[in-house]
C-alpha cells in the first residue's frame, strides 16, 4: 500500500516538472492573453472618436469605372465636424438638408444640396417651425461670390473649407435669413426610407394627383385622398417636382412629410420604443446620416419636439410672389431673386414672435403634441 | 491543481483515517492525518493565486492599454489637427494669392483656431482683412482667453449677477443666455430688470453684428429687441442700412443697372465695402451698355475702374470710349449740337431708396448701452471700425424706410 502512495523519486521529479511546466504554459497564456487584451483596448481607445452619429471618415470618390451607390452617403473628403453644445434652454435650429440624387447619380464627387430645411424648436416656449428654402436662390456664399443657395454645400466640400459642405451651407443659410443655425442634418435617401418604414409608415393626404417615382420600383399616381406611405413612397412623394408646383409645392410637400411622421410617432406613442431602440437604430443608420448633434442630443430634441403642440407648429416656404423674383441670368440659367422684407416677415413669424426672448414668457401648454 | 507538492492528493488523508478506525493495527495514522489534513486556503491557493494572477492581468492590461489608447489618440489628433491646419494654412495661402481673401480669412481664422502660435497665420489673417477692408484685430488676431467668471447657476440672484457681470464686460451673449436660462427657471424673478438687461444686450448684440459685416445677423438681434421696446435712434438708423445694403445686394448679379443705382447711395457712406460692389456692378453695368450707349459705358467703366480697378473689360472700355469720343465729336462744321440719338450719361439714378437724416431720439426708447460702438466712416478704403465715441448724423446713413420691391420684380 504505501508503494503505491509514495511515488519513486523518478516519478516525483517528473511530477514537479509538470507542475512547473503548467505553471508556465498558465503564466504564459496569461501573459498573452493579457498582452492581447492590452493591444485590443489600447486600439478600441484609440480609434474612439467620442463623436455622436457618424464619425466623418472620409470616403473615397466613386471612380468612373463604378457605378455609384444611390443609396450611399455620398460623404467626401472634409474635416471633422465637432459636434456643438447645447444648453437646453436655447433655440435650437437645424438645417435639413438632403442631396442631389442626380449629382450622384452622375458620379459628381460633390453633389449639391437638394433640399434645405430650417427646423426651430424652443424649449421654453414650445414652439417649433419649419422654414424651407428654394435651391435656386441667388444669394452671395461667403468666398465664392454669387450663385444659387444649393451650392454652397457643394463649394465647402470641394475646397475643403473648415467644416466643409455643411459650415459653408449653414453660414449662407444664416447670412441670409439672419438667425443662428448652430447644428446641421444631412440624411441620405436610404436612410430616410429606413426611418420611416422603422416607424410603420406615415398617413398622408395627397392634395392633388400625382406621379411619383420611388427608387427601385416602378413610377405610379397617386390621386387626390389619403395614403398610407411606406420609406420609399414616402421619400418619392417628398422629392417630386414634375408637375406638382416645382420646387414650391416639393417643399410644401416635404414639410406635410415630417409632420405626418409626428403624428405617427406620437400617434402611436412610439418615440420610447424608438429611444429604446436608438442605439440599435443608430448602429444601423449611422452611415446614412451626417450631423453636429451627438446621440443624446438627438434623443433629447426628439422628447422635446413631441411635447410641442401642433398648432404651435409654424412653418412656410420661401417662394412667389411675394418672397422671389424670378430672373434669367445672362447665361441662360433660371434663378430667383430673393426679396429681404417679405423673407424677413416670414422669418419674423417664425422665429421672432415664438422666440421666448421677449418681456414675458407665454405659460407652457398643458398638453403636448396632439397630432 | 489540489496537489501540495509532497505526494498527497485530497483523498489521502481520508483514506488514512479510515484505515485506522476500522483495522486498529496502527495507532499513529490518525494523529498524522489530522496533522496533515491542509487547511481550507492550503488546499484552494493555487487556484486561487491562479484566479488572482489572471484578474491582475487583466487590470493591468486594461488599465495600461486604456492609458495607452488614449495617448495615442490624443497624439493621432494631435497628428491630424497639425495636418488640417497646414493644409488650411497652404490652401489659405493660395487664397491670398489668388485674391480669395474671404475664404482666405476663413482658413486663417480656422487654423488659429487650431493652432494659435502656427507661424504667419496671424499675419496672413491680418493681410486678407485688410484687403478685405476689414479692421484687423490687434494687437493679435489670436484672442487671447480673458479671465471669466463662472457663472453661478445655484441661485436666481446668483444668476442674475452673474448676467449683469457678463453685461459689464461687454458679453452680449454670455449675457442673453444667462437671462435665458435665469427666465427658464424663474420667468418672473426682477421681470423688468431682466428685460431691460436683455433688450440692452441684443441692441448692443446686434450693433456689433452690424459693424462687423453680419447684415441679417444684426438685424434679427435688433428686431428682438424692439420686443422690448422701440429702438434708439442710432440703431434703427443703422438697421435699415443694413436692410437697404440688402435689398441692393439682392440684384447683385441679376441687374446691374439697379445694383449700381442702390450700391451708389450706400458708397456715399461708405460702409460694408459697398464701394466695392459699386465699382463692381457699375463695370457690369457698362458691359451690358456697351453696344447701346457708348458714352453711358463709358461713364461707368470710369466709375468702376475707380474703385475695383480694370479687369479683362479694360479693351472694351477703350473701344467704347473711343465710340462715344466719335459720336460726340463736333462735326466739321463748327455748330457744337449734340449727336441725335445720343444719350448723355449722367450720375443722376433713378429716384429710389434715398438717404434721409438720421431719426432723432425719443423718449421711451431703448437706454443707451454703456459700450455704443460707432461707425467712422470716412475714405473709401477704410471701413466701419468700432470705436467707443459718439455717434454723429453723417456717419449713420438712413435709407429711406418706404424702400419697395418694385423695381424689375
Amino acid at each position: 500500500m504505501s508503494g503505491t502512495r509514495r511515488a519513486s523519486p523518478t516519478a516525483r521529479k517528473l511530477a514537479t516538472w509538470m507542475v512547473w511546466l503548467l505553471g508556465g504554459a498558465f503564466l504564459m497564456s496569461l501573459g498573452l492573453m493579457g498582452t492581447v487584451l492590452h493591444f485590443v483596448v489600447r486600439d478600441l481607445t484609440a480609434s474612439y472618436t467620442g463623436v455622436g452619429l457618424n464619425p466623418f471618415q472620409p470616403q473615397s470618390r466613386p471612380t468612373q469605372a463604378t457605378t455609384p451607390d444611390p443609396l450611399a452617403t455620398p460623404t467626401l473628403t472634409q474635416l471633422a465636424v465637432k459636434p456643438q453644445p447645447w444648453d437646453g434652454t436655447s433655440r435650437v435650429t437645424i438645417l435639413l438638408m438632403g442631396l442631389d440624387y442626380r449629382d450622384w447619380v452622375a458620379g459628381e464627387s460633390t453633389p449639391r444640396s437638394d433640399t434645405m430645411m430650417l427646423v426651430t424648436i424652443d424649449p421654453l416656449t414650445l414652439q417649433a417651425g419649419m422654414l424651407s428654402i428654394p435651391r435656386d436662390l441667388w444669394v452671395e456664399i461667403p468666398g465664392f461670390g454669387y450663385n444659387r443657395i444649393n451650392t454652397a454645400y457643394m463649394l465647402g466640400e470641394a475646397y475643403q473649407l473648415p467644416g466643409g459642405g455643411p459650415a459653408l451651407a449653414m453660414q449662407t443659410v444664416e447670412n441670409l435669413l439672419g438667425v443662428p443655425v448652430p447644428y446641421f442634418a444631412v440624411v441620405d435617401f436610404h436612410t430616410f426610407e429606413r426611418l420611416i418604414d422603422e416607424i410603420g409608415g406615415i398617413d398622408v393626404l395627397v392634395m392633388q394627383r400625382i406621379k411619383i417615382a420611388p427608387i427601385g420600383r416602378p413610377g405610379k399616381w397617386l390621386e387626390a385622398k389619403p395614403y398610407h406611405l411606406d420609406g420609399a413612397d414616402a421619400l418619392a412623394y417628398a422629392r417630386v417636382r414634375k408637375n406638382a408646383g416645382g420646387d414650391f409645392g416639393r417643399a410644401e410637400r416635404q414639410q406635410q412629410v415630417i409632420l405626418a411622421i409626428m403624428d405617427r410617432v406620437v400617434g402611436f406613442d412610439m418615440l420610447p420604443t424608438l429611444i429604446g431602440k436608438a442605439p440599435a437604430l443608430y448602429q444601423e443608420l449611422a452611415s446614412g446620416i451626417r450631423t453636429n448633434l451627438t446621440l443624446e442630443q438627438i434623443v433629447q430634441l426628439a422628447w422635446l419636439a413631441v411635447q410641442v403642440p401642433k398648432d404651435h407648429i409654424q412653418s412656410g416656404v420661401i417662394g412667389p410672389p411675394e418672397m422671389v423674383g424670378f430672373y434669367t441670368r445672362p447665361d441662360g440659367a433660371q434663378v430667383l431673386r430673393f426679396v429681404p422684407d417679405a423673407i424677413r416677415g416670414l422669418r419674423d413669424r417664425i422665429f421672432v414672435e415664438t422666440s421666448a426672448i421677449g418681456p414675458s414668457i407665454a405659460e407652457k401648454p398643458e398638453e403636448g403634441y396632439a397630432p | 491543481m489540489g496537489y501540495d507538492g509532497r505526494g498527497r492528493d485530497e483523498a489521502g488523508p481520508t483514506r488514512v483515517s479510515g484505515v485506522g478506525n476500522s483495522g486498529g493495527v496502527d495507532t499513529q495514522p490518525v494523529k498524522t492525518a489530522v496533522r496533515s489534513r491542509p487547511s481550507r486556503w492550503v488546499k484552494w491557493r493555487w487556484p486561487l493565486l491562479g484566479a488572482m494572477l489572471t484578474l491582475v492581468m487583466i487590470a493591468v492590461s486594461v488599465t495600461t492599454g486604456y492609458m495607452r489608447g488614449l495617448e495615442e489618440r490624443a497624439a493621432a489628433q494631435e497628428q491630424a489637427q497639425a495636418e488640417v491646419a497646414r493644409q488650411q494654412f497652404d490652401a489659405g495661402m493660395q487664397d491670398l494669392l489668388a485674391g480669395n481673401y474671404e475664404r482666405a480669412r476663413q482658413r486663417f481664422e480656422y487654423v488659429l483656431t487650431l493652432e494659435p502660435d502656427r507661424p504667419g497665420a496671424a499675419e496672413a489673417l491680418g493681410q486678407a482683412l485688410t484687403a478685405l477692408n476689414q479692421p484687423t484685430p490687434t494687437p493679435s488676431p489670436v484672442a487671447s482667453p480673458t479671465p471669466t467668471e463662472t457663472p453661478d447657476f445655484g441661485s436666481f440672484e446668483g444668476m442674475f449677477t452673474s448676467a449683469q457681470a457678463a453685461f459689464a464686460r461687454a458679453d452680449w451673449t454670455s449675457t442673453i443666455d444667462i437671462l435665458l436660462r435665469l427666465r427658464a427657471e424663474m420667468p418672473t424673478y426682477r421681470l423688468e430688470e431682466a428685460n431691460q438687461l436683455m433688450a440692452v444686450a441684443l441692441r448692443n448684440r446686434g450693433m456689433d453684428k452690424l459693424f462687423t459685416g453680419e447684415l441679417e445677423q444684426g438685424i434679427y438681434d435688433l428686431t428682438l429687441a424692439e420686443k422690448f421696446g422701440p429702438l434708439d435712434a442710432q440703431s434703427l438708423s443703422w438697421k435699415r442700412s443694413a436692410a437697404f445694403f440688402i435689398f441692393a445686394n439682392s440684384y447683385f448679379g441679376l441687374d446691374w443697372k439697379l445694383a449700381t443705382e442702390y450700391f451708389d447711395q450706400i458708397c456715399q457712406a461708405n460702409i460694408w465695402g459697398a464701394c466695392t460692389k459699386y465699382g463692381l456692378a457699375a463695370r457690369e453695368y457698362a458691359a451690358e451698355l456697351a453696344e447701346e450707349d457708348p458714352c453711358a459705358a463709358a461713364q461707368y467703366y470710369e466709375i468702376g475702374y475707380g474703385y475695383v480697378g480694370a479687369d479683362a473689360s479694360a479693351p472694351t472700355a477703350t473701344h467704347v470710349a473711343h465710340r462715344c469720343a466719335t459720336v460726340t465729336a463736333p462735326p466739321p462744321t463748327a455748330t457744337e449740337t449734340s449727336t441725335p440719338g445720343t444719350e448723355t450719361p449722367t450720375a443722376t439714378f433713378i429716384p429710389g431708396p434715398t438717404w434721409t437724416p438720421s431719426p432723432t431720439a425719443t423718449a421711451g426708447q431703448m437706454a443707451t448701452p454703456t459700450h455704443t460702438p460707432t461707425v467712422a466712416a470716412s475714405s473709401p478704403t477704410t471701413t466701419p471700425t468700432p470705436t467707443t465715441g459718439v455717434p454723429t448724423a453723417t456717419n449713420t446713413p438712413t435709407p429711406n424706410p418706404s424702400t419697395s420691391e418694385t423695381p424689375a420684380n
